[in-house]
């Protein structure tokens, strides 16, 4: 009877063993492989980094540069305006709700996409004789998102039979701290888009 | 003989057990208050109406099941129905590991349809239900506690790893060196309110002690937050910290996730004293109205 208790502890000492071990090599190389997917990507070379994504994303995603490794040193505010029944109508803020009324989440949802927006704009828009040139701009994935965000208000304001549409980002740039100088303020038109490109 | 004894440190009894319950009972809550706040407008961030371009995925069982409603908007009362009732058996520690573990994948299915309405507070909540599938909140045998244990290590890791990588972010360029940070994220309105802008930006010596103190705590966290004579004060600065991104910045649901993140490292004789003080008085209460 003793030898039997002993055998069945020994067998269940091997089974913790065992799960002790698994749990250590997986919280080991879990943990090794976040660290390199939230650190900056240039300490590992390319194929770290890609091996790592492939890890985390979708099932861990996460990124904390929080307000890092630099803060935003902007405002801006996406509007839209669209051209319907010979005319266009006035230029709108996407984050205020249609109507005036709505949930908080939809003024995030436009400031998130803003801010983005911005970095677009800042990384793609070059000119040519002065002429702002958008090509590299309108076809980047924030860009369409915004499109989709102004036809999603549009829809919900029963106005989606309408033949153009253009959006305007307004970008309030903040001054240095101690210059005391007013944020300078910059506004950029883009293309006006006919609804089959806006669809 | 080495590796008996460290596995006898993991299997013999919970580490935090009170301070582990009471952070399950947040996190869960959390999501329970994350959903009531988005559910009136479920529609205009998980559905038909959605206004958040859906983003591509990679081919594969995994990132189907995650952008499922990606493409099929049609599902998101299903999941949100799902979601919460997982939520709410999670909360209450029934069906096991179950509610758990389907907590986790709805809130991931959740997320990427909706990243533009979501932020780093739900990622850390989501990365949390994910550990605490493993965790029992009353294990019964050596191989419960074991898991249990590993649970609340990798929870406290994350915890750890969010404060480590965003102060060393922060170091890595140079409006937090300069303690310039505060001024322009006061400057953002997204992040501001009339009062703070007013009373704070003329304050240009305050907004640079402030901004240095984010990122000194932030670099120091995982130090200091072991040491058990210092241990109330650094968490007090925490939740200050915290309050303010809260109240000021206006990040609720950040701010709220990364306190509660601070359970983790509360000492069980702490809470004990506290649920002491507390349940007297219930008592107190409950005999003086009856």
């Amino acid at each position: 009877m003793k030898e039997a208790s002993k055998k069945v502890f020994k067998k269940n000492r091997f089974i913790q063993k065992g799960l002790f071990l698994l749990c250590l090599g997986f919280f080991f190389v879990h943990f090794l492989i976040s660290l390199i997917y939230t650190l900056p990507k240039q300490y590992f070379p390319a194929k770290v980094s890609e091996l790592a994504a492939g890890y985390m994303y979708p099932s861990f995603y996460q990124g904390w540069s929080l307000f890092a490794p630099d803060v935003p040193k902007w405002h801006s505010d996406l509007e839209y305006r669209y051209y319907y029944q010979g005319q266009w109508n006035d230029w709108q803020s996407s984050s205020c709700f249609p109507g005036g009324e709505g949930h908080p989440v939809q003024a995030r949802i436009a400031q998130k996409l803003n801010h983005y927006l911005t970095n677009q704009l800042r990384d793609n828009l070059y000119y040519e004789n002065k002429i702002p040139q958008f090509d590299k701009v309108v076809t980047q994935g924030h860009y369409r998102g915004a499109v989709y965000l102004v036809r999603a208000e549009l829809k919900k304001l029963n106005q989606e039979n309408i033949d153009s549409l253009q959006l305007k980002l307004n970008v309030s740039y903040a001054p240095k701290p101690g210059s005391g100088a007013p944020a300078e303020l910059r506004t950029v038109e883009y293309p006006i888009l006919s609804t089959q490109q806006a669809n | 003989m080495k590796l008996e004894k460290l596995i006898a440190r993991f299997d013999h009894s919970l580490w935090k057990p009170q301070a582990m319950r009471i952070f399950q009972i947040l996190v869960y809550s959390w999501f329970v208050f994350n959903l009531l706040y988005l559910l009136p407008a479920a529609d205009l961030v998980w559905g038909r109406d959605s206004m958040i371009l859906p983003l591509s995925n990679q081919p594969g069982l995994v990132n189907n099941l995650f952008f499922l409603l990606n493409y099929m908007r049609d599902l998101d009362v299903l999941i949100l129905s799902i979601h919460g009732l997982a939520l709410l058996l999670a909360l209450f520690g029934k069906l096991g590991w179950i509610p758990r573990l389907v907590v986790y994948v709805t809130a991931g299915m959740l997320y990427f349809p909706a990243y533009l309405a979501l932020n780093g507070g739900y990622i850390l909540m989501w990365i949390f239900s994910f550990y605490l599938i493993f965790a029992k909140s009353n294990p019964k045998d050596a191989s419960g506690i074991l898991l249990s244990n590993f649970s609340y290590m990798a929870c406290v890791v994350q915890f750890l790893l969010v404060y480590t990588i965003a102060a060393w972010w922060k170091w890595t360029g140079t409006d937090w060196i300069n303690g310039d940070a505060l001024f322009y994220v006061l400057h953002t309105e997204a992040y501001s309110s009339n009062f703070l802008q007013s009373y704070l930006l003329p304050q240009e010596g305050l907004l640079k002690l402030m901004t240095w103190f984010g990122l000194i705590y932030q670099s120091l966290f995982f130090v200091f937050v072991w040491i058990k004579r210092t241990k109330l004060i650094w968490l007090s600065l925490g939740l200050l910290f915290h309050l303010f991104i809260i109240f000021g910045i206006g990040l609720v649901d950040f701010g709220t996730a990364m306190i509660i993140g601070y359970t983790l490292f509360l000492e069980d004789d702490w809470i004990a004293k506290i649920l002491g003080k507390i349940k007297p008085r219930i008592c107190i209460r409950k005999s003086t109205t009856t």
